[in-house]
């Protein structure tokens, strides 16, 4: 047909006669090109004849035959030219497929002959490629026409796909190594892949470009012309081998590294097949297979043997633990998180390990302890049912020890914390999971511990008291921070409040520690636990602010009176709110310890005008208050003279000495009494304590302290023993001598330690009471709610409301909702199994 | 080059290619002037919006529709500016 610009005659005229003799001169044309092409030789070729050629037998409606003629030009050219090479190529080379199966011959041989065979196949596949580009480009018409009306796959889709119809899934056969076998080019290319990628995973080094090269023709090659993606040759025929092969692969590799034992090893050795098998994807196969042989080798290599690996002896994960194995951890680390993210295998052997180390510090701690603890736990015995106070005359032994051990605890504790959170941080990187695992097997175990409440308690007093002098804020910052770490594992935190109110209340009753430390530490448990549990702590910073602000006030008030009386006793006080402040420092829980009512001190008369006017001053501003004298919490300092002694010239004796005298209250009481003596006099133990009414042990404390140890011996007793019986006899000790002007007693009752047994008894029963009534309180708040409930939606509440402070006993609960039925806050719903139901 | 029939003819290792020079026996010159103004014209305004109409004369448009086709610009020519 030819155009004329100013003609408009009908552009496709139905012209039947001429075509077949127009169709046949243009395939003529075309089919001596598309020689010509596969011949590469090309350059002679007009584009626009070609092009010109196929649009015409298009324009008449020819494209079908044109299509189907192409299409057999192709199958006749494979069949006649490329076969025949390829059928010669893999022959020659034949003896690498069979090899592939058969020892005994080098790898080398191998590789040599299978890169002939893929090099071979690859330069077909190019040249192939390369003409059915151009076939493509000449008959560009077809393709936007008539393939695309008629729905047919296009002409290149077509053609391409011959490569794999007519080679890769040829049959061949070689009669003379394989008799009897068929194979096709196929499988021999997937074989030799194969085997190229075993060489390269046992360390051989191979053609990685012709590798690519193969795979990348895989990737262009579909399983029908319709060139869907998901039907790609190499994800629909090879992956699925090459995965199946990995698999077998890493499986045995798996076995065999169990089977040498060494969990380092393996952990390394996954890293490195992860890392290999990831740089494979992007440089000898397809980057599609990433994800998948990834997964293969994870699933094989981690997943499958994880358990037996990380319990390896010696070299699993209790051993990375143990010495410390950041790197092994790490990658550990790394590898399971990769296959399971809820990481329960790490979980549970780091919780169980955590929990181990945990109850190996109890269990040495036990051993350490029991060397001296008997008369320690005895003494503290006695001393309990006395009440109040829990130290001792003489600081013994056995409590140093104990209160040694608390702290070697806690350190113990706070060591292995530290060690969890460097491999957290280090080798976890903070993973949430296993963070609240470990903190869960940490307050697991502490609590496991009963003492752990009063343990950190004492070893916040013990830093307080001790440690702080003298350290940097940054030092001071780490210890507070490691006693909130502490306090949050703790769950009987009520227990720790009765603790910590005890040890508080007597650092700073004898001025013990900084307060702005204490404050520091009080807000920050505050933050941690909230109001309620700090109320008293905060109570008593107030409480000892106001006394000593009172204080002050009071020493105005008694210059301006100008009372000659009292001006040479100087008063500090501290008006404690009794109900911020624990019991046993109040005195109050006299009572308990079956002495009936609490028997008073019989203060010397110059002390009681003191305190008479004292309360006289108190009341003036606050009317209807009660101030009640606590002798067993104060300190007195006296001023001492000790007359020279007749007779003795020289040294010094022979002048009069002061002292101040630094003792507690009781002890001012006491020897205030020998004033009245006259020199040489002595004092029975029954009269002391009928003159003062100290009860007999603290008696017995403020006796010890002022007759026994060497440098505070202002009293005699008789006989000299090392303790104090209430069978003694005491005199004032005139020929008293001391270097230091400023004598301290011993301080009876100040340092904080470890209960005894008896004593912890105690704590625990009065803490169980406490509980009752917070149990109590949490049944009518919820009852008073809900109206009615079941037994077992009530404990659960119960426990979900008291959480925060203590893990409540289900048979405490039940004693308690019993008792709640008995005072008719509740009554039981008839007919129903165990529910309850709130009466107004 | 946005037309596939000009890109195969000068991308592959064809006779025009290598001389640089094509043929259209097909087309009289007038026509192949439109062609190649309209790829001008399409160069120039590819990427502009409000791009006044190419003026194409009534006699010759039946054979520009169907030089259109041979050069692979029909859906090209339709999502024209």
């Amino acid at each position: 047909m030819s155009a004329r610009p100013n003609k408009t005659r009908p552009i496709r005229r139905p012209i039947v006669s001429r075509d077949t003799a127009d169709f046949d001169v243009c395939w003529e044309t075309l089919r001596n090109a598309i020689t010509d092409i596969h011949n590469k030789n090309s350059s002679q070729l007009s584009f626009e004849s070609l092009y010109r050629a196929s649009y015409k037998i298009v324009i008449k409606k020819q494209g079908q035959r044109l299509y189907e003629k192409v299409k057999e030009l192709e199958e006749e050219w494979f069949r006649v030219n490329v076969l025949p090479r390829v059928a010669e190529l893999v022959n020659n080379n034949l003896l690498s497929v069979a090899l592939v199966r058969m020892p005994g011959r080098s790898n080398n041989e191998r590789r040599e002959m299978g890169e002939k065979v893929l090099r071979g196949i690859h330069r077909e596949w190019e040249d192939h490629n390369v003409s059915m580009n151009m076939v493509a480009d000449i008959l560009m018409y077809l393709e936007r026409t008539y393939t695309a009306e008629a729905k047919q796959p296009s002409i290149f889709a077509v053609t391409i796909g011959l490569f794999r119809d007519h080679i890769l899934r040829n049959t061949l056969s070689n009669e003379a190594l394989l008799p009897g076998q068929t194979f096709d080019i196929f499988e021999v290319i997937i074989q030799i892949l194969l085997d190229f990628i075993h060489m390269e995973r046992e360390g051989d080094v191979v053609d990685r470009n012709l590798m690519r090269q193969i795979t990348a023709m895989l990737e262009d090659l579909y399983e029908t012309d319709d060139e869907l993606t998901n039907a790609k040759l190499y994800l629909t025929v090879f992956e699925p081998r090459f995965l199946r092969a990995s698999r077998d692969f890493y499986r045995s590799e798996c076995e065999k590294l169990l089977r040498e034992g060494d969990a380092r090893a393996w952990l390394r050795h996954t890293q490195r097949r992860l890392r290999e098998e990831l740089e494979r994807c992007t440089t000898s196969l397809s980057t599609l297979t990433t994800e998948n042989i990834t997964r293969v080798v994870e699933q094989e290599l981690i997943s499958a043997k994880l358990d037996e690996f990380l319990a390896l002896e010696g070299s699993g994960m209790k051993a990375m633990i143990d010495d410390d194995r950041y790197e092994d951890l790490e990658i550990l680390y790394d590898l399971v998180s990769r296959v399971d993210k809820t990481k329960n295998a790490l979980k549970g052997i780091l919780q169980k390990r955590v929990m181990d180390l945990g109850l190996e510090i109890e269990k040495t701690l036990k051993n350490t302890d029991f060397s001296v603890p008997a008369a320690g736990a005895s003494a503290d015995g006695e001393e309990a049912a006395e009440g109040g106070d829990k130290a001792k005359a003489q600081p013994l032994n056995a409590a140093a020890q104990q209160t040694a051990a608390a702290i070697k605890w806690v350190d113990d504790v706070l060591r292995l914390k530290d060690k969890f959170d460097t491999i957290l941080s280090r080798c976890f990187k903070d993973d949430l999971i296993l963070q609240s695992a470990i903190t869960k097997s940490f307050s697991d175990f502490i609590n496991m511990f009963s003492r752990s409440s009063e343990y950190v308690s004492l070893f916040i007093d013990d830093n307080l008291k001790r440690g702080l002098k003298g350290k940097s804020e940054e030092e001071v910052e780490t210890v507070l921070q490691k006693a909130i770490v502490l306090l949050r594992y703790l769950s009987d935190k009520d227990m720790f409040e009765r603790y910590y109110q005890k040890h508080l209340a007597r650092r700073l009753l004898h001025n013990k520690s900084e307060m702005h430390t204490e404050k520091e530490l009080v807000r920050r448990m505050r933050t941690e636990m909230g109001n309620h549990f700090t109320q008293k702590f905060e109570g008593m910073f107030k409480d000892m602010e106001l006394s000593k602000d009172l204080s002050q006030s009071y020493r105005d008030h008694v210059r301006n009176l100008g009372d000659t009386e009292t001006k040479t006793i100087e008063l500090g006080i501290h008006v404690l709110t009794s109900n911020n402040w624990p019991p046993e420092v109040m005195g109050r829980n006299a009572t308990q310890t079956g002495e009936g009512t609490r028997a008073d001190c019989i203060y010397p008369p110059e002390i009681k005008r003191l305190q008479e006017s004292f309360y006289k001053f108190y009341l003036k501003d606050r009317s209807g208050r009660v101030l009640t004298w606590v002798g067993t919490a104060g300190t007195a300092d006296i001023k001492c003279i000790f007359p020279k002694i007749p007779g003795k010239e020289n040294g010094p004796l022979s002048k009069e000495r002061r002292y101040e005298l630094n003792v507690s209250t009781y002890g001012m009481v006491v020897l205030m009494l020998f004033n009245d003596l006259a020199d040489g006099e002595w004092l029975t133990f029954e009269e002391i304590q009928t003159k003062t009414n100290i009860p007999q042990q603290d008696l017995i404390r403020t006796l010890s302290s002022l007759s026994i140890p060497s440098k505070s011996r202002v009293l005699l007793k008789e006989p000299l023993t090392k303790s104090v019986k209430t069978t003694d006899k005491f005199a004032f000790n005139a020929q008293f001598v001391s270097k230091t002007i400023k004598i301290k007693a011993p301080v009876v009752s100040s340092t904080n330690k470890v209960e005894g047994d008896e004593e912890r008894k105690e704590t625990e029963r009065k803490n169980d009471q406490t509980r009752a009534h917070v149990v109590d309180a949490a049944i009518v708040r919820i009852m008073k709610q809900r109206k009615e409930l079941t037994h077992t939606q009530l404990t659960t509440e119960v426990i979900a409301q008291l959480a925060g402070r203590f893990k409540p006993d289900i048979s405490m609960i039940k004693k308690r909702i019993e008792d709640l039925l008995i005072r008719e806050y509740i009554e039981r719903i008839d007919g129903e199994t165990a529910a309850y139901r709130y009466l107004a | 080059m946005i037309s596939p029939t000009l890109k195969g003819m000068l991308r592959g290792p064809f006779a025009e290619a290598q001389s640089g020079r094509c043929h259209f026996p097909e087309f009289s010159a007038p026509i192949i002037e439109k062609v190649a103004e309209y790829l001008h014209y399409y160069h120039q305004n590819k990427d502009k919006e409000n791009v006044p109409d190419l003026d194409i004369p009534v006699e010759l448009c039946l054979v520009v529709v169907q030089a259109a086709d041979y050069f692979g610009l029909v859906s090209k020519a339709l999502n024209a500016p």
